[in-house]
């Protein structure tokens, strides 16, 4: 509806209206309202006149031809961003020493042969089960071992226990039970464990430690080559 | 506009990607003329339009693989807007060059060709007022903000649709409408105050 107290259009509306971007409903009450409005008219028409100008600039023609040439791309890698022989190269060997290391780790843990293990403290009622064990199997196991304490049967510390003995539980053995897992024991001041820090011995390394150390070498090698040719 | 290249230009980006750079040069000369004419635009004059195009070029070849599909001329024409508004910053630290920009009499190096459109009819003196108005809103285009001037370059001049703006620019569509609606609205003020004899011309254009 035309009301005399109609606003006059903003610039933004007008705008939309020369680029025709306004719904339909709404291009056709702007063309309504400048049919009648004086000032909304004007304002359109210099705005419409400057689009038309710019609309109509003519093309400026290149100077030259932009393409590029060797000798401006030469600074840029060959291959950018895609992997070439090199990231396929570090990745490889980085994975490789990864899956040596584990190898070596797991070796340790589950098969000590090199590496003495050291004493670890364990809570008493453990290392009880581990003596009934003992007297379960005949007291010859017992005895086969040099280090050995003697250990006391559970009756028997309970006998002795009546008997005003104190049932005490004393380290066995260091060497892995029959059919057990290797003991831990509580240090006793009369038994001397071997240092369990040996200086490491390069010359007795397994070899996959050797392939871990080459493998890291060639690493390193690899990613100061890559890091030196980065593209700038 | 730009020509489209003869062979798919999706086929010359993959290959460009994978270092042809005669697939890249393919896309060179077919984008060069608006990437060269938006320089100018925003700059003002050739011989820096022309370091601007070049640079735009190179940094396109060195970022080829952050260009992830999508509309590659929206992309190099980002590339070229950011490098104007680089150079146009450091106008601004340095304002007396500028100002040699628009007051220097480049009328022997202008470039504005006129148009080949142009009837064999048309009168000298048209002529002349013609390459008169073309000059007037150059003029007229340096005095706006860089923000203001380059989405009237690529909305009126380039004929960009407002979404395309949009991802040029990174803005949202509403951003460009204001954007361009107080853009005209100044150049045209600038117009009506120095140039008003010319307003009524440009319908005859």
């Amino acid at each position: 509806m035309l009301g005399k107290r109609e606003r006059h259009i903003d610039i933004e509306t007008l705008s939309l209206y020369i680029d025709r971007r306004l719904t339909p409903s709404h291009h056709e009450r702007i063309s309504q309202h400048l049919k009648h409005c004086e000032r909304c008219r004007r304002e359109y028409e210099s705005l419409h006149q400057t689009v038309h100008l710019l609309r109509h600039l003519p093309r400026v023609a290149v100077p030259r031809a932009f393409t590029l040439t060797e000798q401006d791309v030469r600074h840029i890698r060959p291959v950018r961003g895609a992997w070439g022989w090199m990231q396929w190269a570090t990745a490889v060997v980085a994975a490789l020493l990864a899956l040596v290391i584990s190898i070596d780790l797991f070796v340790q843990t589950f098969a000590p042969a090199s590496a003495p293990v050291p004493a670890l403290e364990r809570p008493a009622a453990v290392t009880l089960e581990v003596t009934k064990e003992l007297a379960r199997e005949q007291v010859a196991p017992v005895a086969e071992t040099p280090l050995a304490m003697k250990a006391l049967p559970r009756q028997e510390s309970l006998e002795g226990a009546e008997r005003g003995a104190p049932a005490k539980v004393l380290p066995t053995t260091e060497k892995p039970l029959p059919g057990g897992t290797a003991v831990e024991t509580p240090k006793s001041p009369e038994v001397p464990t071997p240092p369990a820090i040996a200086r490491p011995n390069v010359a007795r390394w397994p070899p996959h430690r050797w392939l871990a150390f080459g493998l890291a070498a060639l690493l390193a090698m690899l990613l100061i080559w890559q890091h030196r040719h980065r593209t700038p | 506009m730009a020509q489209q290249p003869v062979i798919p230009e999706e086929r010359l980006v993959q290959a460009a990607k994978r270092g042809d750079l005669a697939a890249f040069n393919e896309l060179v000369l077919a984008y060069q003329q608006q990437v060269y004419n938006i320089a100018y635009r925003l700059l003002g004059d050739p011989d820096a339009a022309a370091d601007a195009t070049q640079e735009t070029f190179i940094k396109a070849y060195e970022r080829l693989h952050q260009h992830r599909g999508g509309s590659f001329r929206s992309w190099v024409l980002r590339i070229v807007t950011n490098t104007c508004y680089d150079v146009l910053r450091k106008q601004q630290r340095y304002p007396t060059q500028s100002l040699d920009n628009l007051y220097a009499d480049t009328s022997d190096r202008e470039p504005d060709r006129l148009p080949q459109w142009q009837s064999k009819d048309t009168s000298p003196e048209e002529m002349v007022l013609r390459h008169e108005i073309y000059r007037v809103i150059q003029e007229g285009l340096l005095t706006l903000s860089p923000e203001h001037r380059t989405v009237i370059v690529l909305c009126d001049i380039e004929g960009l649709s407002y979404e395309e703006i949009a991802e040029v620019l990174n803005i949202p569509v509403g951003t460009v409408k204001s954007r361009l609606s107080r853009a005209r609205a100044r150049l045209r003020d600038y117009l009506r105050t120095h140039h008003a004899e010319l307003l009524p011309q440009a319908y005859r254009l």
